[in-house]
Order: C-alpha cells, then structure tokens, then sequence
C-alpha cells in the first residue's frame, strides 16, 4: 500500500523499508506464550468479561440477577462443604445410572449394529424414541419403580442409554470392511466376533457417545434430584434458583461446570488409553 | 480366448468353470476357467483393472460369481471359511491385539480345544518361523510394514488352510523387504510337509517368474485368461541367473500384454466413435 502510494515499487524492497504498518510478527511473543493454554485463557476472558457488566449493572434491578464474580467466588467458598456433600449424593445417583446406560448401550448396541434384521427392526424406533426428553419418564417411573432414588437413576439411564447406544451400534455397523473380511477368513463366531473385532472397532464411536451421555446427564441431574432425592447438586441448583438466591445458585452452576470439565478430561484420558492404536494405524 | 491346461495328474483343488462376474454394471470377469490342483504355486499376473483381485476373493468365498461356478475340492464355495486362508495387502491383523493375540486367534481355529498357553506357545512358534522371534508383545503398528506382512504370512499358515490365497502381499513393501519376504514365502512353503496349494497374485513379473510353477496371465476389461504358461525351472531357484532362464518366457508375457492394451484402446476408441456404451 505504502509503496503504491509511492508509485515506487523497489522501494518497498529495499531493506530499509521503513515498518509503519503493524504486523503480526510483533505479536509472535504473545502467541507463543499462549500457546497451550488458549483454553484457560478464554475463560479468563468470560470472567473477566462477566465481572465487568456485573459491576456495571450492580444496583440496578438487572443486577440482582447477575452477582458479580467476587460475590460468587465467595458464596463458592462458604457453600463448599454442602457442594462437597452434594457431590457424593449426586454421584450415588449418577454413577449407577451412567454405568448401567454405558453397559446395555454398548452391549445392546453392538449385538443391534451387527445383526442385520435386529438393525431394521430396532433403529427405526431407537431413532424416534431417542429425541423423546427424559423428563416426560418420570411420573411413569415413579408409578413403577419402587423407590424415588431408583427413579432418578432410571431417568439418569435413559439420558446416557441413547447416545451411547446409538453410536456403538454406528460403530459396529461401519467396522472396516478389510476388518470384516479378515473375521470371515479367520471363521470367527459371532461373539468372538463381537468380542474381538466389533467392540474394538466401534470404540472411538462408544467413547463419543459417553461423552454426549455424560452431558446430558449433567443436565437431567437437575431434575432427577428435585423430585426424588432432596440432596445433590442439581438440587443445589435448582432450590436457590426457586428462592433467588442468585450468588448461591451461579456458585453452584461453577462448580458442576468444574465437576462436568473433570469428568470429560478423565473420560479423554481413559479414551486414550483404551484406544491405544488409534492415530497410529 | 482362454486356453485350457491338460489337466494335471494331481487332484484339483481349486476350480472356476466358466465363471463370470459383475461388480454393478462393470463385467469384471468374463468366462474364467481354471483348475488348480494340489501343491501347486499360481502365480496370477495381470495389470490393475484385469479382475486378480476379484478372482482371489471368489475363490476365498467372499464373492459371488455372477455366472459358473466356484468349487473346492469338488465342493461349489459359498463362503469364506478357513480352509482357504487369505492374506491381504493390509488389514491382515488387527491392530488392537499383540501380534500373538492376532495369531493365537487363527492357531485356536486350526487347532480347536487348545488352552490359552497351548495357543500363545504355538503363536510363538510360527512368529519364529518367520524371523519375528521375541515380537509377539508387540502390537501391529509397532513394527515395520516388512515384519508386519511377516506376521500376515505366519498367521495364514497357522490358520492350517489347504489353499494360501494371497492378495499382492508385498506389494507395498520396498525392493529389499520384498526379496527377503519372497524367500521367506519359498522357504516355507517348500519346507511343509505337503505342500500347501497357494495362488499368488501380482502384477510384478518377475515376482511371478521368480516364486511360480505356473503364471496365468491375465488380460483386462473385462478380466480373462491370456495365457497359462507351466515353468519348469528347478527349486530352489537362482534369483540370478532367473532372468537368463526364463527370457522367452518373457518376452511372451510382455508381448500378450502389449497386444492386450492395444486391443482395449481399439475398442474403446471404437466405442466412442460408435457412441455406443460400455
């Protein structure tokens, strides 16, 4: 631009050009040492971003529904051991209700992708039933399962059992076809087939599945422990939400924003491990 | 025009009679007779698009003939099972098992009712055959595509087939490992006691001229029998003095594939003139 203006191309190529314009070279610095860590440094800027319009809406109306981050940060702080208590009641609730989705998911949903009539005659419902919220269960399990607890649990299982089911029996549906060749050569049988071939090959499927299952669960355990259990984080949420105790309720939204981030980063770790030879073959 | 063996004294094992096959609308195989009989080393050469690949995979039961009839031993094929082991250019074993894993898996088929540390001894016994002693911890990506072809070929034979197909199985190798892979194949398979029957397909020639009894040439679109050429030459073979002995045998493949390109061009020039279809 500089050198049009000029009407003097060589100019521009001289080495004593002089810099007026800014480049992104000057930045490199800066992007070096953010690399790595652009993720806790975009939360950084949420925060930052939040604590401002916070404090620029405090002692307006609109501001009792935005606590500022201090404010919250210090309600995280003296709410921590009934967050911590919540944690394990939400856990008995959760644990056996993701663990049971993830075990029918996968079994389910392997014998259904691998099995060509139990395919047409189960997808086709599984993909109309699966969109259905889980909420709408509820009273029917209140009216059947014995206890409340085990009706959160029910309503924790049908949150995780679609995904996973869905994308395991994807996965088994798709396995590669030199794979499915090598099993016919080898005459394996169909559960050492299952077993050996199917379940490896639609495990980064499975493992996308838990991943959207474990999100979801997140979501209905708000639900679940309202009606049923009285205690957890969910309910932690929901009741300070009902008595507009705002700092208590964003407090409880941060802290199961952690809890959710933790068990995804384990649930990646645990990915990496178990698929061992993915990005290797 | 496809010509016919005599046939041999020893009893056939594999046999195509008058096969034909589509794969959608494209012939890929036209009126395919052969017979392979007992301990016998094919060596099916052709160029890419002459229907190898598809002739292995009927003979392994993984395909169907559109027409004819695919038998082995007498018996029409109609899928794949482990009398005929096939090895393909990759995904011969599964990368999530050690290389053990992957062999036990077919020594348990051979050799059914064999414990668990019957099954990895064996393993380890045909990972040695083949030169990978010390590996069988190891898994698929963690050795070279030469040690891993290696490991495809000690699986097919501790699958205990009858009939070895194998699918251009060095063809992705360099020169070197390939030599190395070839005498390997040789040494085995002339060291078994009754001699496996194995086809071998390539569009290597002097892979073909180097490991076979017998080279079936095959021209392309659609897919048929050029010629059936017996070699004679004596095992083991000089890899040598192979190019002195084998030269008009040669020159004879090289001139069928020459008049094989330049009749598909006619045609497919004469097509377009025509505006007729395929």
């Amino acid at each position: 631009m500089f050198a049009q203006r000029r009407g003097d191309t060589e100019f521009v190529l001289t080495e004593k050009t002089p810099r007026l314009r800014v480049s992104a070279r000057d930045f490199a610095w800066l992007k070096k040492l953010a690399r790595g860590r652009e993720g806790w440094l975009f939360i950084l800027s949420v925060l930052l971003a939040w604590q401002i319009l916070a404090v620029s809406l405090s002692g307006t109306a609109r501001g009792y529904l935005l606590p500022t981050l201090t404010v919250t940060l210090a309600e995280l702080w003296k709410a921590l051991p009934e967050l911590l208590r919540g944690t394990w009641a939400s856990a008995l609730i959760l644990v056996p209700g993701y663990a049971l989705a993830v075990a029918a998911g996968v079994a389910w949903g392997l014998l259904v992708g691998t099995t060509g009539w139990l395919w047409r005659a189960f997808v086709p419902f599984a993909r109309a039933a699966s969109p259905v919220p889980g909420t709408v269960y509820i009273p029917y399990a209140i009216a059947v399962l014995p206890t409340f607890k085990l009706s959160s649990i029910f309503l924790i299982f049908i949150g995780a059992f679609w995904p996973v089911f869905l994308n395991a029996a994807a996965g088994a549906n798709t396995v590669a076809a030199g794979h499915r060749e090598n099993a016919k050569i080898l005459g394996l049988t169909k559960f050492q087939y299952l077993r050996l071939v199917a379940l490896p090959a639609a495990l980064p499927h499975i493992f996308n599945g838990m991943g959207v299952g474990l999100v979801l669960t997140f979501i209905l355990l708000t639900v679940a422990e309202a009606f049923a259990v009285h205690s957890g984080l969910g309910y932690f949420i929901q009741t300070y939400a009902d008595y507009a105790n705002y700092p208590k309720m964003v407090a409880g939204i941060l802290y199961v924003g952690l809890v959710t981030s933790l068990c995804m980063g384990a649930l990646d770790r645990l990915r990496r491990r178990v698929i061992f030879w993915e990005k290797k073959v | 025009m496809s010509v016919f063996p005599q046939p041999p004294a020893r009893a056939a094992v594999l046999q195509l009679e008058r096969v034909a096959c589509f794969l959608g609308h494209q012939l890929v195989l036209d009126d395919l007779n052969l017979t392979v009989s007992e301990g016998e080393f094919v060596a099916l050469l052709g160029p890419s698009g002459s229907g190898k690949t598809t002739l292995l995979r009927l003979l392994a039961g993984l395909a169907r003939p559109t027409s004819g009839r695919v038998t082995h031993r007498g018996v029409t094929v109609s899928g794949a099972d482990t009398s005929r082991g096939l090895v393909f250019q990759d995904y011969a074993l599964f990368p999530w098992l050690t290389m053990t894993g992957n062999l036990a898996l077919a020594v348990g088929k051979s050799r059914p009712g064999l414990g668990h540390r019957q099954r990895t001894a064996l393993a380890e016994e045909f990972l040695e055959m083949v030169g990978l002693p010390g590996t069988g911890r190891k898994y698929p990506f963690e050795l070279s595509g030469g040690m891993r072809q290696r490991g495809a070929i000690a699986r097919a034979f501790a699958l205990g087939s009858e009939a070895l197909l194998l699918d251009e199985p060095f063809g992705a190798l360099d020169p070197l490992t390939r030599i190395a892979l070839q005498d390997l194949l040789l040494g085995i398979w002339g060291g078994h006691a009754g001699k496996k029957t194995v086809l071998f397909v390539t569009h290597d020639l002097d892979e073909a001229l180097y490991l076979s009894d017998r080279v079936i040439v095959l021209g392309s679109s659609p897919g048929r029998i050029l010629a059936d050429l017996p070699l004679t030459l004596p095992r083991p073979r000089d890899r040598e003095a192979a190019p002195d002995q084998t030269r008009d045998l040669r020159r004879e493949i090289e001139n069928l594939f020459r008049r094989d390109t330049r009749r598909r061009l006619t045609l497919s020039v004469g097509a377009d003139g025509d505006g007729a279809g395929i």
